[in-house]
């Protein structure tokens, strides 16, 4: 089968996310009304969110895919797998930048050892070493294994990122329900939330079409030196 | 807007993170899919002269 870099609904998926990205951003910055309590600095909360969603989105899939692997032993889910934890990885960076930009002006520090924080940065670690344990591994088979082992046990710190601010007294401010958020910003983080799950749905499409070439590549110099 | 520094720094760097992750997935899935493509090329002239060479 043919794998070729250019795909017409994977191009296609990419400007309706760059355009829904667009309009989340132009909305968040311009469209909906300051916060009465924090004022502009608030809108950081219609990209820090939705980054921290997708980053435990990203996550979810990795664990799911390496259960997958493990029963089925088939590279394909071992792929899918690798590409959910590099975005995901991507997707922390950002919450933990854009969280520590919204933290300055809110609670005066860029960094404290709060527990959502200090969680995250933990599961940044993990997620990290996940794919540090993959470049280690020559065998694509033995890579997978090591890959998904490390899949499954580190998914057990996501949930504790997310209850964290439940089951600690933290700076950060705890869930919020679509009952407590006026309608203005909740449809506005509905958009932006939208429109990083389309990124990501894009990012996955071609991550694991690369995925899919460098095993081809990897299988090619295996056979032939 | 107050606090407008962190505001432009936040969206900014969100655009400049998920584009520049982006640009780079597609540079690597370029260069991946040209290597396969050279491999196989070679591949097609290396049987089509072994076909065309005479038999011992």
């Amino acid at each position: 089968m043919s794998v070729s870099a250019k795909s017409k609904p994977a191009a296609l998926l990419g400007l309706v996310a760059l355009a829904v990205l667009l309009a989340g951003s132009v909305v968040g910055l311009f469209v909906v009304p300051a916060d009465a309590a924090q004022g502009d600095v608030q809108r950081l909360m219609y990209v820090h969110v939705p980054a921290a969603w997708l980053a435990f989105l990203s996550f979810f899939v990795v664990f799911l895919m390496s259960v997958l692997y493990l029963i089925q032993r088939d590279l394909r889910w071992d792929r899918v797998a690798a590409s959910s934890a590099e975005i995901g990885v991507v997707f922390t960076v950002l919450t933990l930048a854009l969280g520590s930009m919204w933290g300055k002006p809110t609670w005066g520090v860029w960094w404290t050892w709060d527990p959502r924080l200090t969680t995250t940065a933990i599961m940044l670690a993990i997620y990290v070493g996940y794919l540090a344990i993959r470049s280690f591994a020559d065998d694509p088979e033995k890579r997978a294994r090591w890959a998904a082992i490390v899949g499954i046990i580190g998914f057990a710190n996501v949930p504790i990122v997310y209850l964290s601010v439940i089951w600690w007294r933290t700076l950060h401010q705890p869930p919020s329900s679509p009952r407590s958020v006026a309608p203005e910003i909740l449809w506005t983080l509905m958009l932006n939330l939208a429109a990083f799950t389309l990124v990501y749905i894009y990012l996955m499409m071609r991550r694991i079409r690369l995925a899919r070439l460098e095993g081809k590549l990897e299988e090619r110099v295996a056979y032939h030196g | 807007m107050d606090n407008l520094g962190f505001i432009v720094v936040g969206y900014g760097l969100t655009w400049l993170v998920l584009s520049g992750y982006t640009w780079r997935v597609n540079r690597r899935l370029e260069s991946a899919d040209r290597a396969l493509a050279e491999w196989n090329e070679s591949d097609d002239r290396a049987r089509e002269s072994a076909a065309a060479a005479p038999s011992a």
